[in-house]
């Protein structure tokens, strides 16, 4: 079954106030994507592509112009407005590239992964108090680490605990979004392979989207890139850059090789 | 102890400087019926202009009223005015503002230009029109204050919430189930709260200002009801024979407004962490936690 | 592997025994390495192990409330490390050695033109008014790949993306004809197309105008594909250095072998069968 899916998504931009004439900025462009139970699905393109956009109405945050999206297969919007019920809201959660800003700095690290505790399983006391330290444990922190504050963390801490916080709610499926492109290499080998082991314990499908083509290769099952608005699917395994054109041809010539190459200034 | 530490030092003792004043202050305006030793509006006019002794502290005006106690009930006057002002502007700014940034679309569009209306009044040409239709009093220059300020609360808190609804911390919380008034008032409106109030605090020494600069003109308090402004007015024809007769007041206007700025800017440095300097320590911390948390394997 | 003992004296940047604690704690410690013009030195190492710290106290900006000790010479010349005398060596540093760094936006003033940018930059380092001029600005923009520079001039650091930035950044730094460029996680925030564009940019220059730079950065494959040679930091010393083809084929110390495993697992490459 497809946990989130799009279906001719169409998001149409209007740019200018109240007085001064709209401009049209079309961002999407009837884009058809779905990510089916346990699977991973690459999203790649270049920054400002709308990859964001799409991953942002694939979790019910916004409406599309035009087209439906479909979480567990009933669409978000009903008549003119966003409706979301509970199953589906807990069905798909997110982690966010900024891991700072996607963390309310006032709130404690056990605040923070109980607010979907308490929204969707209804724990308090001891329980949520359980339930958060063992999910710390599950994305490698400390049971301490539930008193301190986000500015206490590092980069990849703040990550692990977007990471618990998304896990609480038992989800079906996560969107990644550019969620280790800020983190430094061994930060992002680390949690690569914490996502690779969560997804085998929990079976949870991931929406990956990313800018770098490399790590697609590594954690996806399928790939699509985002090309002017619609998707382009490509085997991300077998490809060969020569046959890649347009963005995702930009992407592949710009890839940068794991080992170096000779120069002609070599020594 | 270098200057930065010197420096902290000298903010901490204006700070509780401060404080200090503002507690004397609140004091006198709520007791001043209990602190002052005679009736402030009391003529005698065999008393006019004594010397400051046991009896008159600070001596007596041109009518033989004692300076002291009108000083102390003319802080009830000034302080009672500026506290309900500021109650007004908050709450009519807050409601407004944070429903426009909240909302959005139409809704925020047609308050703001409501603002906008608002805000094309200058101070004083609004109290002189509507003390002009109702009357002079102290009702109408609350009144009048309260009408060209709150518009500008209502931008700013608009703004807060703008910048804030779009944070992703804000969407994480929608998504992680939140409702969206429980996400406003628990994601939004801390902030917003911690902002508000340093900008009120700072903000009193203004509105004080307005109040007395209006009674001063006349269009305040009713003689002979005690206020700074008109103290300052009416001392004014004496200013070569007594001028401590405009120094009182004028000192006590000095001192409150300065009190309220600087508490206002200790709230700051207490509320808003992004305010703060960026120690070397911190930097420190930072980095070393880091690269702590990248090293638990061994290699 | 150690450079050779006569790198020393023609080293372009030869920093000597730097040391940086803030209090007790040791954030740089005893660091020694040069760098040449017309290579590329890569100094590589993880968030914590003091690489944009030295990188930028070579510019003479440590931030504040840390003791630096040590020495930095510029093309011979040593270079005051505290910030107090910064302001004094600004101006002949300022020429020698260029920084770009990790936010490029950050960099600019948001109410100013690309246009004020190098007039008030090229004016603050004493260039006079001849070499100040919108024919010297045009042809550095175009050095840096901007076939139009006249339609770069007048926009505003906002109304250009994170990549472009970097670019004009560089432009400001050949406009001012430095020998040295120091490159401070430059293109950790740019995607794909940006950085590659960027650092072959970079290797142009480089070659073209015997640009040393000192390139900093976490991600390995940067250095894979731009430096000459590497530094390996960790927690402020310096574990191991040589050149990049005989670090990353026969690695030495056990954390430089630690980051390369990372480094092939992250993009799923087996080991051994790189490293030849």
């Amino acid at each position: 079954m497809n946990i989130i899916e799009a279906r001719g998504v169409t998001k149409t931009y209007r740019s200018g106030g109240f007085f001064s004439r709209a401009k049209r900025v079309p961002v999407l462009k009837g884009v058809n994507l779905a990510v089916a139970e346990g699977t991973c699905v690459g999203l790649v393109g270049r920054s400002g592509s709308g990859k964001s956009t799409l991953g942002r109405i694939m979790l019910g945050l916004e409406a599309p112009t035009g087209g439906e999206a479909h979480i567990l297969n009933r669409p978000t919007v009903s008549g003119n407005r966003m409706q979301i019920d509970r199953e589906q809201r807990r069905a798909v959660q997110v982690v966010f590239q900024d891991a700072v800003s996607s963390l309310n700095p006032r709130l404690t690290a056990k605040n923070i992964i109980a607010e979907p505790l308490r929204n969707f399983e209804r724990l308090c006391g001891s329980a949520l108090g359980e339930r958060v330290a063992e999910l710390l444990n599950q994305v490698g922190l400390q049971r301490e680490d539930a008193g301190k504050h986000p500015s206490q963390f590092s980069g990849g801490q703040l990550q692990r605990i977007s990471i618990a916080r998304a896990l609480a709610a038992r989800p079906r499926c996560i969107i990644l979004d550019e969620a280790v492109s800020s983190l430094d290499m061994l930060v992002q080998a680390k949690i690569l392979d914490l996502l690779d082991d969560l997804r085998s314990e929990e079976r949870v499908a991931y929406l990956f989207i990313t800018h770098d083509l490399r790590l697609v290769k590594r954690f996806c099952d399928h790939a699509v890139a985002m090309e002017k608005g619609v998707l382009v699917e490509f085997d991300h395994r077998q490809y060969r850059k020569a046959q890649m054109t347009g963005s995702l041809g930009e992407l592949a010539a710009a890839m940068l090789s794991a080992v170096p190459q000779t120069r002609g200034n070599a020594c | 102890m270098t200057v930065n530490g010197l420096k902290r030092h000298l903010r901490r003792g204006l700070v509780a400087f401060s404080i200090l004043v503002v507690f004397i202050l609140a004091v006198s305006a709520l007791f001043a019926p209990l602190l002052s030793t005679h009736d402030p509006t009391e003529v005698t006019l065999a008393n006019k202009f004594a010397e400051p002794g046991l009896d008159h502290p600070l001596g007596c005006d041109h009518l033989g009223r004692d300076v002291l106690s009108r000083l102390l009930h003319g802080a009830r006057t000034s302080l009672g005015a500026v506290a309900v002002i500021a109650g007004v502007i908050l709450l009519l700014g807050f409601a407004v503002g944070a429903t426009a940034g909240y909302a959005g679309g139409v809704l925020d569009s047609t308050l703001m230009r409501i603002c906008d209306v608002f805000l094309t009044f200058p101070t004083f040409i609004l109290a002189m029109f509507m003390i002009g239709v109702l009357g002079t009093g102290i009702v109408n220059v609350i009144l009048a204050v309260s009408l060209t300020h709150w518009a500008w609360y209502a931008r700013i808190i608009r703004s807060l919430v703008l910048a804030l609804k779009n944070r992703e911390h804000v969407l994480a919380a929608r998504v992680s189930g939140t409702g969206r008034f429980m996400t406003m008032v628990r994601h939004i409106l801390p902030p917003v709260f911690a902002q508000l109030a340093i900008l009120a605090t700072l903000d009193i020494g203004h509105m004080m200002m307005h109040v007395s600069g209006l009674s001063f003109l006349g269009l305040g308090v009713r003689p002979p009801t005690p206020e700074w402004g008109v103290m300052i007015a009416d001392a004014r024809q004496y200013v070569w024979t007594h001028p401590e007769l405009i120094m009182y007041p004028g000192l006590a206007i000095f001192v409150t407004v300065m009190a309220f700025n600087l508490l206002g800017d200790a709230l700051r440095d207490a509320l808003d962490p992004h305010a703060l300097e960026h120690t070397a320590t911190d930097h420190a911390r930072r980095e070393t936690a880091s690269s702590s948390e990248s090293l638990q394997e061994a290699y | 592997m150690t450079p050779s003992s006569s790198a020393s004296a023609q080293a372009y940047l030869n920093v000597r025994d730097l040391r940086i604690t803030a209090g007790e704690k040791i954030l740089v410690g005893g660091l020694s390495f040069t760098a040449e013009k017309g290579r590329v030195t890569g100094m590589v190492g993880e968030s914590g192990s003091g690489k944009s710290l030295t990188c930028q106290t070579i510019m003479g900006l440590p931030p504040r409330g840390l003791s630096v000790s040590g020495d930095v010479l510029l093309n011979g010349v040593a270079m005051p490390l505290e910030p107090k005398n910064a302001v004094l060596a600004h101006g002949s540093r300022g020429r020698q050695v260029a920084m770009i760094m990790q936010n490029p936006i950050s960099c600019f003033n948001p109410v100013c033109t690309i246009k004020t940018h190098f007039r008030e930059t090229l004016a603050a380092h004493h260039k006079s008014r001849l070499d100040n001029t919108r024919q010297r600005w045009r042809s550095s923009l175009v050095q840096v790949g901007f076939e139009n520079p006249d339609a770069i001039l007048p926009l505003y650091p906002f109304q250009m993306s994170g990549g472009m930035l970097q670019r004009v950044m560089i432009a400001l730094a050949l406009a001012l004809d430095v020998d040295f460029l120091l490159a401070d996680e430059a293109t950790t925030d740019l995607d794909a197309v940006s950085q590659r564009r960027v650092l072959d940019l970079v290797a142009s220059l480089v070659h073209d105008r015997d640009l040393g730079v000192l390139l900093i950065t976490h991600d390995l494959s940067v250095i894979a594909h731009l430096a000459d040679d590497v530094l390996v930091m960790r927690e402020g010393v310096l574990v191991e250095r040589g050149n990049v083809h005989a670090v990353f084929n026969r690695p030495c110390h056990p954390y430089t072998i630690s980051l390369l495993e990372a480094h092939y697992r992250l993009y799923g490459i087996d080991m051994e069968a790189s490293c030849n």
